[in-house]
């Protein structure tokens, strides 16, 4: 398959929290390709609109929120043209989604196997010993221990880690050809996280999957995605291929990211960790919106508004830094 | 001072019951030995990192070190005195000399309070000042931990989770203790905002010469912050050394495998050296409590506990297969 041609497209995606005055962009023309077999990281602290973008790709957002703006391309259709019984089709089938809490997301009165043939019934419209046979399949492949045993089990049986494992393998049923997967370790510790990251890579490889990852923490990003994009108060700041944008990042907001976590820089430990001042805020609405807690703000960034552009091939970002006029 | 001990727990145990689960299935008592003979120091100025995964009992020990918790056997001695022997009165008092920082910033704070309030309280309860100078301290506290005065007439819900736990960390310092146990301080925050505490933390530090018992799951931040770290697992102290030695000269198993599940910026996954969970605490393994995930196992794993012991200068680690 051709790695370059595109399984989803976004274009001008923009989502709204509530109304009036008290209204809240909380995603702000998004535009992103995902590439067939890709994985793409949307990496943002609370408040940045990277889960509210995950939402709005398959409409799941609450009644507060709105798309007003923007179209999601997939199978050269439009889904946010799509009408509740279309979409209903996609989700869960060909887009499918994992989310951060692996404790509600499951059914408690269900047992694992029901909840895993679901989508199976409903979908692919398989009778109750082939749904079977594929459920435990499916466990199987997302290496739950005793799968057959685990059928019967209900989700409180269950460790923090084996759920995750029952979540994806719901996910995944129908052979979706995206995944888009929102924070799916940060309720975990970090030696499930090192087992479900490992799956996530071994699954990739396995069926071809597109995911889309959605994290707060730069380190996942770098052995996972292939390409990563940092949002930052509802827009994209930053987008690039991970490695270079890790390496070599363009904007200030993604230095700050990367500075501030405690690791050693050359192993060596530091006395003090690189902080970015303040907090996140949309007031800024005229220039930039990261010129509040920039280091390197200049006049200009309070004023105008920095385009999103190329700087170096499929590596952009908005910041007046980068603008060599 | 520096070399003395300010806080030293000695074989603290903490068991809890599961009474609820037995009367219905009318078994004999089962145990959960969250904590189970842990021992470590604290000196003057010093600031030990307690790392560990969910259910490791960390928390507990924080809390039973406070007494917020009633430890079932040990002692805590806090300059000298067992803590656990004081009477109400007393322990009241010497209450003021050890405070907590809690996890999340959004429940430990009153909702009803304003923030001046909140930070009266310290100084209401141990009764230590005339109502008039309790504003003028409250407010200096403030300060202290970066927020500006004119906050004091506010309410929590209209902080971030930065400023809150913030205004957290200022009513702990409010009555200058000497000893701060911080239960995950930073897990609920944002990264950017996780550096600008981990730094008010150290500056506390350095300024009023606080000894922090810090309790986190995050290596990397324990490393950055800590003089000395110890690891628990299932209730139990697996490995305590230097922070320089614990990274360097990794010495248990399970430690080697939290710090290769660490993500990192070099392109790699973290590595799963280790499968499956943390055991069922009411069923108690024999034998070392890793032996069922441990990648270097061997018999006598399964046939002992082992013992915490020295394996290189102020580095100890509790493993059959190492020393």
């Amino acid at each position: 398959m051709d790695k370059q041609s595109i399984e989803l497209k976004v274009e001008n995606l923009t989502t709204r929290f509530g109304e009036g005055l008290n209204s809240v962009t909380a995603a702000d023309k998004i535009t992103f390709d995902l590439h067939k077999e890709e994985t793409l990281a949307i990496v943002g602290e609370s408040g940045s609109g990277k889960s509210a973008t995950a939402l709005s790709l398959l409409r799941l957002l609450p009644p507060s929120g709105k798309i007003i703006d923007g179209s999601v391309w997939f199978e050269s259709k439009d889904i946010l043209t799509y009408n509740s019984e279309q979409l209903q089709s996609i989700r869960g089938n060909k887009i499918s989604m994992v989310f951060q809490d692996p404790m509600t997301s499951l059914n408690p009165t269900m047992t694992i196997g029901q909840q895993i043939m679901e989508p199976l019934f409903l979908h692919l419209k398989l009778d109750r010993k082939m749904a079977k046979q594929r459920a435990v399949e499916l466990l199987d492949i997302v290496k739950l221990p005793n799968p057959e045993g685990k059928m019967n089990s209900y989700p409180h049986q269950l460790s923090g880690g084996m759920k995750q494992r029952v979540i994806i393998a719901i996910a995944l049923a129908c052979s979706p050809k995206v995944l888009i997967a929102d924070e799916p370790t940060t309720a975990l510790d970090v030696l499930i996280q090192a087992q479900i990251l490992e799956l996530f890579d071994s699954l990739k490889k396995k069926i071809n999957l597109s995911m889309i990852l959605i994290t707060h923490d730069l380190g996942v990003v770098s052995g996972m995605a292939d390409r990563t994009l940092v949002m930052y108060a509802g827009e994209i700041v930053e987008s690039g291929p991970t490695q270079e944008l890790l390496n070599s990042p363009l904007h200030p907001y993604t230095v700050g990211l990367l500075n501030c976590r405690p690791r050693r820089v050359g192993g060596q430990k530091r006395k003090r960790l690189t902080e970015i001042p303040g907090t996140i805020s949309r007031n800024d609405t005229q220039g930039c919106s990261f010129y509040s807690r920039c280091s390197s703000a200049m006049d200009r960034c309070k004023t105008e508004k920095p385009p999103f552009e190329m700087v170096s091939p499929g590596h952009s970002a908005s910041c007046w830094l980068n603008d060599t006029n | 001072m520096v070399n003395q001990n300010l806080l030293e727990v000695r074989n603290l145990k903490k068991y809890f019951s599961d009474i609820a689960l037995n009367s219905f299935n009318g078994t004999k008592f089962s145990v959960v030995k969250a904590v189970d003979g842990v021992s470590f120091n604290i000196r003057y100025g010093e600031s030990l990192g307690l790392v560990g995964e969910t259910g490791s009992g960390k928390s507990t020990v924080g809390r039973a070190v406070l007494r917020l918790i009633e430890p079932t056997s040990g002692e805590v001695l806090f300059k000298g005195k067992n803590l656990l022997k004081l009477p109400s009165e007393e322990l009241r008092n010497i209450r003021k000399e050890m405070q907590m920082v809690f996890q999340d910033p959004y429940g430990s704070l009153n909702p009803k309070m304003t923030v001046q309030r909140i930070l009266e309280e310290p100084f209401r309860i141990h009764q230590l000042l005339d109502t008039r100078s309790f504003k003028d301290r409250a407010l200096e506290t403030l300060s202290k931990v970066g927020l500006s005065s004119e906050y004091g007439e506010r309410y929590p819900h209209e902080f971030s989770g930065g400023q809150r736990q913030r205004i957290g960390i200022a009513r702990a310092i409010a009555l200058n203790p000497d000893l701060i146990i911080a239960d995950e301080p930073v897990s609920a925050l944002d990264v950017s905002i996780q550096a600008q505490i981990i730094n008010l933390l150290q500056d506390l530090k350095e300024s009023m010469g606080i000894s922090y018992l810090f309790i986190s799951h995050d290596m990397e931040v324990v490393e950055h912050f800590c003089d000395r770290v110890a690891v628990m697992y299932f209730g139990k102290i697996v490995e305590l050394a230097s922070s320089e030695d614990i990274y360097q000269r990794t010495s248990h198993p399970y430690t080697k495998a939290l710090l290769s599940a660490v993500p990192n910026l070099e392109g790699k996954l973290p590595q799963a050296t280790v499968g499956g969970d943390i055991p069922n605490p009411a069923n108690f393994p024999s034998g070392c409590a890793f032996s069922s995930r441990c990648p270097i196992k061997e018999k006598v794993c399964d046939e002992s506990d082992p013992p915490l012991k020295e394996v290189a200068p102020d580095h100890f680690a509790a493993c059959h297969l190492i020393g």
